[in-house]
């Protein structure tokens, strides 16, 4: 499963969903995401990893929809994992990303 | 003071604030097609960011800069998009101190709702526990805009935030202002 935008990338398989690019749409583009992420969720995976190493900025729109629509959503499917990807080299995802642990008990966080 | 304007937070005219370079843009939202709008506003942060870069020599002022400047951008044209009023984006820099001004004119039925968030968000001693929370009011809500941005630029971004309000009858003039300190960001080079 994949969309291909001209600023953003989001891929899902083998359990993986990778974003790469920029995140920076407005709050009614972010839908399409949206849909992607529930789609996903509708299989009711044992284990999710999220990496957004490549992801290089997301607006404050598509962190509420990762959180919303992703980790909240995850975090209501009994025995799912959650493992989120960052990297070190993208300020934002230090300071933001270690926000995200209390929306969800059974995830982890890690820097690479 | 006038009656029709009141401050919110540690708010500093420009004129008041010793700037040493200003850098402004102004445009009128409603002139501009609205997908259009959202690329400049993207052009328009990067922009800033880039430019006081290369100007303070700190590179982590860049994600920084683009982040703050495009969440108060982004808040601007949602709420002027069916207007034709102008959209101002105004940084100052001073000694120790970056003041970033942006402007727009909103509906003065929904001042009532942002004063109260603005107050939430300024008189909030745990702000994970507010940006949780908001985040948890959106999944529960039909309400598409989260105020997420606003509590991460305080918190994340370590700005502080202040806003000028003036009623202005059905409209009123909101001018938000953040202000990042250079002290912390030179302590870090």
């Amino acid at each position: 499963m994949k969309i291909e935008e001209n600023t953003y990338q989001a891929i899902y398989q083998n359990s993986v969903i990778t974003l790469s690019g920029k995140l920076s749409l407005m709050v009614s583009e972010y839908e399409k995401l949206e849909s992607f992420f529930a789609q996903i969720l509708e299989s009711k995976p044992t284990h999710l990893i999220l990496d957004i190493r490549n992801l290089e900025f997301l607006n404050s729109s598509g962190i509420k929809t990762v959180c919303v629509s992703l980790i909240l959503e995850a975090s209501e499917i009994e025995g799912l994992h959650l493992k989120i990807i960052c990297s070190d080299q993208y300020t934002w995802q230090k300071e933001t990303i270690p926000n995200f642990q209390d929306l969800m008990d059974y995830m982890t966080i890690e820097f690479i | 003071m006038n009656t029709n304007m009141s401050i919110l937070g540690n708010y500093i005219e420009p004129e008041n604030s010793d700037c040493e370079g200003t850098l402004t843009f102004k445009f009128k939202a409603g002139y501009i097609e609205k997908s259009k709008l959202w690329k400049n506003k993207d052009l328009s942060s990067e922009f800033i960011g880039n430019f006081w870069t290369n100007v303070l020599g700190i590179d982590s002022i860049k994600p920084k800069l683009h982040f703050i400047c495009a969440e108060l951008l982004e808040n601007a044209v949602y709420h002027s998009i069916k207007s034709d009023y102008i959209i101002m984006i105004q940084l100052c820099f001073k000694a120790d101190e970056l003041l970033i001004y942006v402007q727009n004119k909103t509906d003065t039925q929904q001042i009532d709702d942002f004063r109260l968030f603005i107050q939430t968000i300024l008189d909030a001693k745990d702000l994970q526990k507010l940006f949780v929370q908001a985040i948890k009011n959106a999944k529960n809500s039909e309400i598409k805009k989260s105020q997420v941005g606003l509590i991460t630029i305080i918190k994340d971004r370590g700005a502080s935030l202040a806003w000028k309000l003036n009623n202005e009858g059905e409209l009123t003039s909101v001018t938000t202002l953040a202000r990042i300190s250079l002290k912390k960001e030179k302590m870090h080079l």
